[in-house]
């Protein structure tokens, strides 16, 4: 068969001319594809002709249809179909492309399907992400405004113990003292938590000892070890680089969280920390930190769950005594410092926290400045404290009167303020930043801009706990930036330092 | 006397234009999702106030321009049905400039808004999102369990008659 005529004759099966008169009457066919009879109305073969052929008219051009579905006698074609009009007749072209569509399908399918799938999972994450930002949010305003009053209530309850009280009193004040002390802790946690969810905590990367780390974790818990009747040992390896490049404050929290929870969880025997190295190259150190306890340990189904926020509030909930956000904290400071954490557990026996974290090794020890001549500060020091609201002004006063020889005046306002520095003459600013009618930071712009002021000693007091506020007003240069609530000492030991600072 | 109208459902691919159709048309419903390659025509005869109206449905293969489809599907068009899945916003995205090419191009062809999927919203939920993404002049329908579906099409021939 010569190829001119195998084309005729494939085309010959794939494609059929048909004719009707204007109204849509079959005049021929050659009933390639399906059976048309002569005289019969070509809508009856489908509905998609029904409505073309009212569309032919002298003006249109060919109208082409392609990928067009048919379904006859339970047989279902896929057709291209151009439409003719001339003159006495109008003209069907259908070619019969079935095969071809369909090979197409299982692509078209499979790319659609993948489209939904991908367009309902971004909407499940952009959902889960205002889920979050809105806890997150609603955390940090609800732990900033219990902040406040907790602050004032702490304040009054450090001057109580001062006080004259019989046994039973001071007993009962160490509990709220402590219960205090928990709630602040636990706002703490919450900000903490907001903060690394939003990214606002940045990292410091500074030069620190191992060893000043581990000391502060022996004070703190070395009470508590004998208290409960519990061994607490801290061994440190002896590659172990003694400085190291990081943030300690959250090394620190990291560590006190997972001492703090094995603590909790071991009624008795010991709660060890080893730290050794894992991995050391360069100035690259990646440093393994172990907290293992022989506590109560963890059920296998419960050990994904624990650092989940929802599972500690649930435990918080039930628990008599608080877990905590802790682990929570530990898996996000963790992540945040691009470490790792793995958990090891046996119901009964106790539990093991492996963290390890990635630290920069100073290439020479840092030589240390030469220690400033110490200046006796027990002088009488003139503070000025602008802060509006009555209590924390109270509270304020009393510390600062027990200490005897602080003398305070007071501002309501930057304003205020302004115009008291005009009138005397005072060593150390305490500054509220929610102030009224000249807020904090216009107040330190002003006095910034000022040459009488300009080196005046600033010591920030506020309830306004984020980071771009304490930058905003570092920027500015203040001595400290505290957050209420605030302990007494702490208050003191920055308007003495504050001071002394401004006398060298 | 009876007339014919050709109905074309258009919008994003998944949004459920052949689930509504088969809903109206043959009273069924299938979960699973099956890709409409070109178009696909149904009819269905309805009486109308004493007129019998035969609507000529052309069920379009999904696409998220109407600007970009073959244009002699739309030719002739009586009426279109815009279908948009509530829960998939990415189908509603750029639902003005749709609706604005369709009224460009076939004037005084009337445009209803669908919002398909309905049955996976709650009660309180439904007005709020509608309020929030501005679709205020929609219907909603569920093709799986057949909330207006009939409805929609009946109202649409009565506009027509």
């Amino acid at each position: 068969m010569s190829t001119k005529n195998l084309k005729l004759e494939l085309l010959e099966k794939k494609v059929q001319i048909l004719t009707t008169d204007h109204g849509g009457a079959v005049l021929e066919s050659d009933d390639a594809i399906f059976k048309a009879a002569k005289g019969s109305g070509i809508q009856e073969i489908d509905p998609f002709f029904e409505a073309i052929v009212p569309l032919s008219s002298p003006e249109t051009e060919n109208l082409e249809f392609p990928c067009i579905n048919l379904k006859m006698d339970d047989q279902e074609f896929i057709l291209d179909i151009e439409l003719r009009y001339q003159k006495d007749k109008l003209l069907f072209m259908l070619c019969d492309l079935t095969e071809h569509y369909q090979r197409s399908h299982p692509v078209v399918q499979e790319k659609n399907e993948n489209t939904i799938l991908a367009n309902k999972l971004l909407l499940e994450q952009a959902i889960a992400n205002e889920k979050e930002a809105l806890k997150n949010s609603f955390l940090a305003k609800l732990s900033h405004e219990i902040r406040k009053p907790l602050s004032n209530m702490m304040g009054f309850v450090n001057l109580l113990q001062d006080s004259n009280m019989d046994y039973e009193q001071g007993e009962m004040l160490k509990i709220v003292r402590q219960t205090g002390l928990h709630i602040e802790e636990l706002l703490n946690d919450l900000l903490d938590i907001s903060k690394i969810s939003q990214g606002t905590l940045s990292l410091k990367q500074v030069s620190f000892k191992m060893k000043d780390v581990t000391k502060h974790l022996l004070d703190m818990f070395s009470l508590k070890a004998r208290s409960k009747r519990i061994d607490f040992e801290i061994n440190i390896k002896e590659n172990v680089p003694p400085t190291l490049i990081g943030d300690p404050i959250r090394v620190k929290q990291i560590l006190i969280n997972l001492v703090d929870n094995a603590f909790k969880n071991t009624p008795k025997g010991k709660v060890i920390l080893d730290i050794s190295v894992d991995y050391s190259r360069a100035k690259k150190v990646t440093v393994r930190f172990s907290v293992s306890d022989t506590g109560y340990g963890i059920k296998d189904a419960e050990i994904p769950k624990i650092f989940d926020s929802y599972y500690q509030i649930d435990q918080l909930l039930t628990a008599t005594e608080g877990q905590g956000l802790g682990l929570k904290i530990v898996d996000d400071l963790v992540k945040l410092q691009k470490g790792k954490i793995k958990v090891k557990s046996t119901l009964g026996q106790g539990s093991q926290f492996d963290v390890s974290l990635p630290f920069e090794v100073p290439l020479r020890e840092e030589k240390k400045p030469p220690r400033k001549k110490a200046v006796d500060v027990d002088e009488p020091i003139r503070v000025l404290c602008v802060d509006d609201a009555e209590l924390d002004q109270m509270l304020i006063m009393k510390i600062l009167i027990n200490e005897g020889f602080i003398s305070m005046d007071l501002a309501i306002h930057g304003e205020m303020a302004l115009q008291l520095l005009e009138l005397k003459k005072y060593d150390v600013v305490l500054l509220d930043l929610d102030l009224p009618v000249l807020d904090g930071m216009e107040f330190l712009k002003r006095i910034r801009s000022e040459r009488k002021t300009k080196k005046l000693p600033i010591v920030v007091l506020t309830a306004m706990a984020g980071p771009e506020y304490q930058t905003a007003a570092e920027k500015l240069g203040v001595s400290a930036y505290l957050t209420k609530p605030f302990q007494p000492k702490d208050l003191v030991k920055a308007i003495k330092l504050a001071h002394k600072n401004r006398l060298t | 006397m009876s007339v014919s109208k050709k109905i074309v459902l258009l919008g994003h691919f998944g949004v459920g234009k052949t689930s509504l159709i088969r809903r109206y048309v043959d009273q069924a419903f299938s979960e699973d999702y099956l890709v409409t390659l070109g178009v696909q025509v149904k009819k269905k005869e309805l009486e109308v106030e004493g007129t019998l109206i035969n609507l000529i449905i052309w069920d379009l293969e999904g696409n998220a321009s109407v600007e970009a489809m073959r244009q002699s599907y739309l030719l002739g068009s009586d009426a279109f049905l815009f279908v948009i899945d509530l829960t998939r916003p990415i189908t509603f995205d750029n639902l003005q400039q749709n609706l604005d090419f369709i009224a460009a191009n076939h004037k005084d062809v009337p445009i209803q808004l669908i919002g398909n999927k309905v049955d996976l919203f709650a009660e309180g939920d439904l007005e709020e999102f509608l309020q929030k993404n501005d679709l205020g002049n929609i219907v909603t329908t569920s093709a799986k369990e057949g909330t207006n579906v009939d409805l929609v099409f009946e109202n649409i021939a009565k506009a027509l008659l």
